[in-house]
C-alpha cells in the first residue's frame, strides 16, 4: 500500500522537486549578480530590500540581513516562494488523497480488499511525508550546490533544519486538504474548500503584520508557526522548536479528525449529506438555452469556477492598485531606491508600477487559467467526455474551435474585471493612467492566453496524460526566465523562449512588436497543429 | 440494390502483440438486430470505436449506409445513436442538462422523445450525475443513444447494470426501432442476451470473426452445463442416448453432462425418475469456445 501511495504522489513529487530545486539553485547563483560583491553595494541592497520588503509584508515576511545570501534566501525562498508553492502541493495532494481515489474508482477496492479506513488515511499520510520530505530535500541540496556556485556556501545543517517547519506545514496543508475531502462530495470541491480556506489562513497571518487588530488571531494559522524558525539565516536565525512541534501536532490532529470523518461517511457521499428531496423522478429535460448554443454551453459549464475567477482576478487587481502610490511614494522617499525607480518606471512611475506588478501578476494568473483550460480538456478523454461529444454529429476541429473561443472569451471577461478594477482605483488614488496604454496592457494580453492556450490544445492532443504537467512546467520557466533572465544576462533569443517575456512591458515601454507577431505565430501553427492532431488521432481511454 | 447498414472490408485495427482487430468482412442489412458476441477483450469495442470513427483502422475499411465511416464521420453519426462500453463522467451536471448538451450538440431532438424515454426507465432526469447509480447511469446512456430516433444504433454492451425489469425494457425499445426499419448493433459477451434480442450473430475472439449465424444456429451453440441428483439410481443409458446430451458423467445418485441445444431429449429421457436437484448452468463464451475450437 505505501508503494502505491509513493507512486500515486510521483508526478507531483518530481514537478515540485525539479520546481523547488530549480528555484533554489537560480536564486542562490543569481544574488551575487544582482547585488553586488563590495560591503557598500550589499548594504544598499539589504536597506533596499527592507524598505521593499515593508511594502509587500502582506505576502512574505519582513526581511532581516538580505544583504547576505542566507537572509535573502531566507527572506525570498524559505519566507515567501517555498511556503505558498509547497502548501499549494499539500493541500491539492490532501483534497486528492481519499476522495480523489473515490472518484478514480481504486477507494472501493481498496477497501473491499480488507485495509482499515483509519489505516490507509495512515498510509496516505505517510506517502505524502516521504514525498514532500524528499522535494524539501532535493531543493535545499540543489539550493545549498548554488550557494557553492556563487562563491557564498551556506551552512547544510542550517538547510537541513529549514526543511523541517516546511515540512509541518505541507503536512499541516495536507491534513486541511484530508478534512475537505471528506466534507465535499467532489475532488475539485474539496480542493476549492481547502484553497480557500488556506488562503484565508494565509492572509490572516500575511495581514497581521500590518493590521495589529488581526493579530491575536494569527495563532489558529499554520503559517504564523512556521515563520517562527528562520535557520537559513546566518548569523541571527533561529529554529523555533515550540512552533515547529505545534505545526506537526496539527497535522496529525487534521489527519485524526480527516480519519474520523472518513470512518463515519458513506462510500461516495459528503460526512454531511443533504436529503434526497420528495417527489417522483423528474423526466423532463431543461429547456437552457445555454446548454444549446456553441462555445456559451462550455461557459455555462464552468460558470461556478468563472465567477470565482472573476472575484479573485478583480480583488487581486484592487490590492495591487491601492499599493500602488504608497509603495512609490516609499521608493521616492528611499535614496537607495530612487535609481532603481528610476530606471524601471520612466517618466509615470505610479503607472509604471501598475504595469509591472499587476499586469504582471495577471499574466502569472492568466498562466494558471490556461492550464486549468487545458486540465479540462485532458479530463475530457480521460473521462469519457470527448468520446461522448464526438459519437454525436461533430466535427473534431468544430471542438478545438469552440474550446479555443471558449477560452479567449472568458479570459476577456478576466482581462476586462483586472482591468477595469485597476483603473477605477488607480483613479480613486489619483494616478493617471493612459488608457492607450492601459488599452495595449490589456489587449496584449489576448494573445498571451491564446498562444499558451493553443499550445496546451497540442500538448492535449498529442500527450493528453502529460498535458497540463508539461505546460505548467513550460509557464514556470519562462515565468522565471523573464525573471532572471536578465540578471544573468542571457541572450534575447533565450529571453524570448518565455511567452511572459514576448508579452513585454506595454504599460510602461509600449509594445513589444517582435513578441507580439511571436505570439500570433505561435497561436496560428498551434492552433493548425491542434486541428490536425486532432483530426488524426485516436480517441478514447 | 439495398445499402447495408454496415458494411466492412478487411478492417483492422493492431495494436501490437496480436491485439486488436483483424480483417473484419462484415455486412449487417438494414433492419436487422445484430449481435456482436465476443468474450472480454476479443476486439468488440475496438470495432465499434472504428464503426464510430473515434479510431483509424491500420488498414481496410467500413461503411454506415454506404458513408466512409472515417470520411464521412459526421454524416455517418446522424443517423446513428451510440452507446459506448465505458460511460463518460459528466460531474455535477444533471441528467437533464446532459440530455440537453448531447441534444444541442446533434440538432433537432424532440423533447417529448426524451421525456417517454426517461419515463419509461424511471430515470430522474433532475439528479446530478455523479449521484445516480451504475444502473441509471447505464439508462442515461440509453437515453441519449435512443432519442434522436436514429437509423442505426450501435450499443456496446448495453444491458451492462440494468436491472430484469430495465433489460425488458431495453429490448421491448430495440423490438420497436426494428419496426420503425431502424437497424441495431448490439455487443455483447451473453449468449442468452444476443439470443434474445438478434436476428443473426457475429462471434469474434481473439480479433477475429470466427463464426456468423442465423438463430437456429445460434441455439446449436448455446451449451448448458447440467447437474441432476436422482433419488435412485440414475437413467444412465437413456440420459446418454438424448440428442444433444454430451460428456455424461454418474456418481453415485447424480448425472453430470453437457445440453446442446434443447433441453426436451434429456427431459424426455429423465420423466420416469424422480429428480431430487436440478442446477443447470450457461458456461461463459470463452468455456464456448474451448470446447468448440480447441482440441
Amino acid at each position: 500500500m505505501l508503494r502505491i501511495a509513493l507512486r500515486l504522489h510521483r508526478t507531483a513529487w518530481v514537478s515540485m522537486s525539479a520546481l523547488g530545486a530549480f528555484y533554489g539553485a537560480l536564486q542562490a547563483v543569481s544574488f551575487p549578480l544582482v547585488v553586488g560583491h563590495s560591503p557598500l553595494d550589499r548594504a544598499r541592497f539589504g536597506q533596499e530590500m527592507a524598505a521593499f520588503g515593508r511594502q509587500v509584508s502582506y505576502l512574505a515576511p519582513l526581511p532581516v540581513r538580505a544583504d547576505t545570501l542566507g537572509g535573502y534566501l531566507q527572506w525570498r525562498m524559505y519566507g515567501a516562494f517555498l511556503p505558498v508553492a509547497f502548501a499549494f502541493w499539500g493541500f491539492m495532494a490532501g483534497s486528492g488523497v481519499i476522495r480523489g481515489d473515490e472518484e478514480r474508482g481504486v477507494l472501493e477496492h481498496w477497501l473491499a480488499g480488507g485495509v482499515a479506513r483509519g489505516r490507509l488515511i495512515g498510509i496516505r499520510f505517510l506517502g505524502f511525508l516521504v514525498a514532500a520530505a524528499a522535494a524539501i530535500s532535493l531543493t535545499a541540496i540543489a539550493t545549498g550546490l548554488g550557494s557553492v556556485a556563487a562563491d557564498e556556501p551556506l551552512d547544510t545543517g542550517s538547510l537541513a533544519l529549514a526543511g523541517v517547519p516546511l515540512l509541518g506545514l505541507m503536512l499541516t496543508c495536507f491534513g486541511l486538504g484530508l478534512i475537505a475531502g471528506q466534507l465535499s462530495g467532489t475532488r475539485r470541491g474539496a480542493a476549492g474548500l481547502a484553497g480557500g480556506t488556506l488562503l484565508a489562513l494565509f492572509l490572516i497571518n500575511s495581514l497581521s503584520r500590518s493590521a495589529a487588530g488581526l493579530q491575536p488571531y494569527r495563532v489558529v494559522s499554520p503559517f504564523f508557526y512556521y515563520e517562527r524558525s528562520s535557520t537559513v539565516l546566518v548569523p541571527g536565525g533561529t529554529f523555533n522548536l515550540g512552533a515547529t512541534f505545534l505545526l506537526f501536532v496539527m497535522a496529525l490532529a487534521l489527519a485524526g479528525v480527516a480519519a474520523a470523518a472518513f470512518i463515519r461517511r458513506d462510500l461516495g457521499s459528503p460526512l454531511f449529506r443533504r436529503r434526497v428531496r420528495p417527489g417522483p423522478p423528474s423526466p423532463t429535460p431543461v429547456p437552457n438555452r445555454w446548454l444549446r448554443l456553441p462555445v456559451l454551453r462550455d461557459v455555462y459549464d464552468q460558470r461556478i469556477a468563472l465567477t470565482a475567477w472573476l472575484i479573485g482576478v478583480a480583488a487581486m487587481a484592487v490590492l495591487f492598485a491601492s499599493i500602488a502610490r504608497p509603495t512609490v511614494d516609499l521608493m521616492r522617499s528611499t535614496p537607495g531606491l530612487q535609481a532603481y525607480l528610476a530606471l524601471i518606471a520612466g517618466g509615470n512611475p505610479y503607472q509604471a508600477m501598475i504595469g509591472f506588478f499587476w499586469f504582471g501578476t495577471l499574466q502569472l494568473l492568466l498562466a494558471v487559467y490556461v492550464i486549468t483550460h487545458v486540465a479540462r480538456w485532458s479530463a475530457d478523454e480521460a473521462e469519457g467526455r470527448l468520446e461522448a461529444i464526438l459519437s454525436e454529429p461533430v466535427p473534431r476541429r468544430r471542438v478545438v474551435a469552440e474550446r479555443a473561443v471558449a477560452l479567449a472569451l472568458t479570459t476577456v471577461c478576466l482581462i476586462a474585471a483586472g482591468t477595469i478594477a485597476a483603473a477605477v482605483v488607480a483613479r480613486t488614488q489619483q494616478i493617471a493612467l493612459d488608457p492607450g496604454a492601459l488599452l495595449e496592457a490589456a489587449a496584449l494580453l489576448i494573445p498571451f492566453v491564446l498562444a499558451m492556450g493553443t499550445l496546451g490544445a497540442v500538448l492535449a492532443a498529442f500527450i493528453p496524460r502529460a498535458a497540463v504537467g508539461v505546460l505548467a512546467a513550460y509557464a514556470m520557466a519562462g515565468y522565471l526566465l523573464q525573471q532572471f533572465g536578465l540578471l544573468l544576462k542571457w541572450p534575447t533569443a533565450v529571453l524570448d523562449l518565455s511567452m511572459f517575456q514576448l508579452y513585454g512591458a506595454p504599460l510602461v515601454t509600449g509594445v513589444y512588436w517582435t513578441g507580439l507577431w511571436a505570439m500570433l505565430a505561435v497561436t496560428g501553427v498551434g492552433f493548425l497543429a491542434a486541428l490536425v492532431l486532432m483530426q488524426r488521432r485516436d480517441i478514447g481511454r | 440494390m439495398t445499402v447495408a447498414a454496415i458494411a466492412t472490408r478487411g478492417l483492422s485495427k493492431d495494436y501490437g502483440a496480436e491485439r486488436g482487430l483483424f480483417d473484419l468482412d462484415l455486412e449487417v442489412p438494414a433492419g436487422e438486430v445484430f449481435g456482436y458476441l465476443g468474450p472480454n477483450g476479443a476486439g468488440k469495442t475496438t470495432t465499434i470505436r472504428l464503426l464510430m470513427g473515434l479510431i483509424y483502422p491500420t488498414r481496410g475499411s467500413a461503411t454506415i449506409f454506404g458513408l466512409d465511416c472515417q470520411q464521412e464521420a459526421v454524416e455517418v453519426k446522424r443517423r446513428v445513436g451510440y452507446l459506448p462500453g465505458e460511460l463518460a463522467n459528466w460531474g455535477g451536471l444533471r441528467g437533464s442538462e446532459v440530455v440537453a448538451y448531447l441534444a444541442g450538440l446533434r440538432g433537432g431532438v424532440d423533447s417529448k422523445v426524451i421525456r417517454d424515454l426517461a419515463a419509461r426507465f424511471e430515470l430522474d432526469l433532475g439528479r446530478r450525475y455523479r449521484e445516480y447509480s451504475h444502473g441509471n447511469k447505464q439508462k442515461l446512456a440509453l437515453v441519449i443513444a435512443f432519442m434522436a430516433t436514429p437509423d442505426l444504433l450501435i450499443l456496446d454492451e448495453p444491458t451492462s447494470g440494468l436491472d430484469p425489469l430495465n433489460q425488458q425494457q431495453f429490448y421491448q425499445l430495440v423490438r420497436e426501432a426494428r419496426q420503425r426499419g431502424a437497424t441495431t448493433f448490439l455487443s455483447s459477451h451473453i449468449l442468452s442476451e444476443v439470443e434474445h434480442a438478434c436476428d443473426r450473430v457475429g462471434i469474434i475472439r481473439q480479433g477475429r470473426l470466427v463464426k456468423l449465424s442465423g438463430l437456429e444456429e445460434l441455439h446449436q451453440l448455446r451449451v448448458h452445463q447440467v447437474e441432476i441428483e436422482f433419488d435412485g439410481d440414475p437413467p444412465a443409458a437413456p440420459v446418454r442416448a438424448a440428442a444433444g446430451v454430451e460428456q455424461v458423467q454418474v456418481d453415485g445418485h447424480q448425472i453430470r453432462c453437457t445440453v446442446r441445444g434443447s433441453f426436451e431429449p434429456l427431459l424426455a429421457a429423465i420423466a420416469n425418475h424422480r429428480v431430487v436437484n436440478l442446477v443447470s448452468q450457461e458456461p461463459s463464451l470463452e468455456d464456448i469456445f474451448l470446447s468448440y475450437y480447441q482440441p
